[in-house]
């Protein structure tokens, strides 16, 4: 299977998240069909697997969420770059794929085309790399995370969840598109588990700014300074691999990387009271 | 709650918290405090602060505060009111329009919490607004923000602040807390219509429009038992459904003349499940059930004799005569 052609699977950047798509979605999350999305893992909703050691992975949830995914660059790529002396200093983990290999990663994304054209290719990923097995623990779910993330995890499920490039929408008649907003906020932190992270990365200040505002005056989060970043292994994977991070380093170049990226971890701490 | 088209005809019916007497019965745009006992009523017109005449307040829905001497009504205009009963002086007047012109829709319901010193209203927009009242100074914020439209909205006496919408999502969060989700009770194919939480605050059941009924605990969100549809045949919405204190679930359906009443126990193995005790069927559809703190049971119909009462005697709710209902309530003079 070859790999999809972006040029095929264009579409508009904006789409209305409050709208009524026709979206699929389980009536409930324990009766959610994951075989679909990652075969190795799970059988049919209510088989089980025969042997030992498959039925322990039936037991593995997913863990990594990441909303508004767009075409899947954090979850797994191809890799670009042909090196014929091996260099220690460049790291070839490809995405969460590859970094979190024991990890079940998913995305989220709600524009149809775009869905289509990450699904297609982690399918081609996974038929390319059959001899290794990579890419099954990657997945791309068509959904709506504002409205319907119920409907796919339960409370405290998540470890990591990530939000790369969200889509500012400016006018202030659109605020309420934002995928990070208060109230938002109080969803993903049911859903995160204690202790869990919530990344953010942006190329435009004023949603950085909005960002931060929100996650720092939401009770259930709290923020991890920028230090701690350094060395963290999914700092890296945010700043280069998602397709938008690789388009503001071909547009903006390497120099300004530090300027344009504004990275915050929240780390998710259950306030008790 | 449908909205009756009719302006003479009663549509909600509210229960006093404490008095077995008093029953508010909600027109179209009046509001009449029935005292059972002395057979008389006071009668609270629904004003509007809006400057265009012609618009009349069409009252969507009402509610008692706890101590049961204040009412707060909700209009089609975007208006919350708040009357003190014994002296029905317009106590507060809060335009909560003008905090969301962006968002032209109205409330659809509205509670008080257990202190008295705040107002839930739920809107169509999918905000829950919180009115706080301290002395003279009303603050307001927003608690919930659902991107949906709130069907129903429940506090328990447990301080947990249960709202559905029409997603088919129930959302119990802590109050006043409201950003610490509890739970989502998740498992309606269709939107979620109304919520009870039983008398303990610990259980939650909730009427969907695809006919079913569900029982969760919603301390985690799971769901404990599902009461089958009413038919096989056709899909009967549920419109109402209304838990007691002595744990009878009274449950109406869209277009059906029936309400059926079940109890809510143990099955020998142990496990919770509602069991049918009977069905009352009435004259015509039964648009909402409401119980009061003695556990009797009002029904209101589209068509006369509108209210009807059934008090619980010998495990069974059999009908007591109210012709000062029947009669009093039926408004011919209103235009």
């Amino acid at each position: 299977m070859s790999l999809p052609q972006k040029r095929f699977f264009r579409q508009r950047a904006h789409s209305n998240p409050l709208a009524d798509h026709s979206l699929e979605f389980p009536s409930c999350p324990s009766k959610m069909d994951w075989s679909e999305h990652f075969p190795l893992f799970f059988t049919k909703l209510g088989e089980r697997f025969n042997d030992e050691e498959n039925s322990m992975k039936t037991k593995k949830k997913v863990e990594f969420a990441d909303v508004g995914c767009g075409y899947g660059g954090l979850l797994g790529s191809f890799c670009e770059v042909q090196v014929t002396v091996p260099r220690a200093d460049i790291n070839f983990k490809v995405g969460l794929a590859d970094t979190f290999p024991e990890v079940l990663s998913l995305g989220l994304e709600l524009r149809a085309k775009v869905a289509d054209y990450a699904h297609k290719k982690i399918l081609a990923l996974r038929e390319q790399n059959k001899s290794t097995g990579k890419y099954q623990n990657i997945s791309i779910v068509r959904a709506n995370a504002m409205k319907y993330l119920p409907y796919f995890f339960e409370k405290g499920q998540l470890k990591k969840i990530f939000f790369l490039f969200p889509d500012p929408h400016f006018k202030k008649s659109k605020h309420k598109w934002r995928i990070i907003s208060p109230h938002l906020l109080s969803d993903y932190a049911y859903f995160l588990a204690v202790g869990g992270l919530l990344y953010t990365v942006t190329d435009v200040a004023e949603l950085y700014e909005w960002e931060i505002k929100h996650l720092s005056e939401h009770p259930l989060f709290m923020r991890i300074s920028n230090e701690s970043l350094k060395g963290d292994a999914t700092v890296d994977l945010i700043l280069n691999s998602s397709e938008e991070s690789k388009k503001v380093t071909r547009q903006g170049g390497d120099n300004k990387m530090g300027e344009i990226y504004y990275v915050s971890l929240f780390l998710f701490a259950l306030v008790v009271f | 709650m449908t909205v009756s088209p009719q302006k003479n005809l009663p549509q909600f019916l509210i229960t006093h918290p404490t008095d077995l007497s008093k029953l508010l019965v909600g027109y179209s745009c009046l509001l009449r405090e029935f005292n059972l006992s002395s057979f008389n009523y006071k009668e609270i017109v629904a004003q509007t602060f809006k400057q265009d005449k012609r618009n009349f307040g069409l009252l969507v829905c009402a509610c008692y505060s706890n101590s049961g001497d204040q009412v707060a009504i909700v209009n089609n205009l975007k208006e919350l009111l708040v009357y003190s009963i014994s002296n029905m002086d317009l106590v507060l007047n809060l335009f909560f329009a003008l905090l969301f012109r962006v968002l032209p829709r109205s409330g659809v319901k509205v509670c008080f919490s257990k202190d008295n010193k705040s107002i839930l209203v739920a809107d169509k927009a999918g905000h829950v607004i919180n009115y706080c009242i301290e002395k003279t100074e009303i603050t307001q914020k927003i608690l919930v923000d659902t991107l949906s439209t709130i069907t129903d909205m429940y506090l328990s006496v447990s301080n947990y602040l249960a709202v559905c919408d029409r997603e088919g999502r129930i959302r119990v969060s802590f109050f006043p807390n409201a950003y610490h989700i509890l739970s989502y009770c998740i498992g309606h194919e269709g939107a979620v219509t109304c919520l009870s939480f039983t008398s303990s605050g610990l259980r939650l059941f909730s009427g969907s429009n695809d006919g079913t009924v569900k029982l969760w605990d919603p301390t985690n969100g799971k769901e404990l038992f599902s009461l089958e549809p009413f038919s096989t045949v056709h899909k009967h919405k549920v419109c109402d459904l209304q838990c007691s204190a002595s744990q009878h679930v009274c449950v109406c359906y869209e277009g059906l003349s029936v309400a059926e009443v079940y109890k809510y126990s143990l099955t020998t193995e142990g496990l919770e499940t509602l069991l049918h005790v009977q069905s009352i069927n009435t004259n015509s559809e039964v648009l909402q059930t409401v119980f009061d703190v003695e556990n009797t049971l009002y029904i209101l119909e589209r068509c006369p004799p509108y209210i009807t009462s059934y008090q619980f005697l010998e495990g069974f709710f059999s009908e007591s005569s109210s012709e000062y209902l029947a009669t009093d309530c039926y408004l011919s003079d209103l235009q």
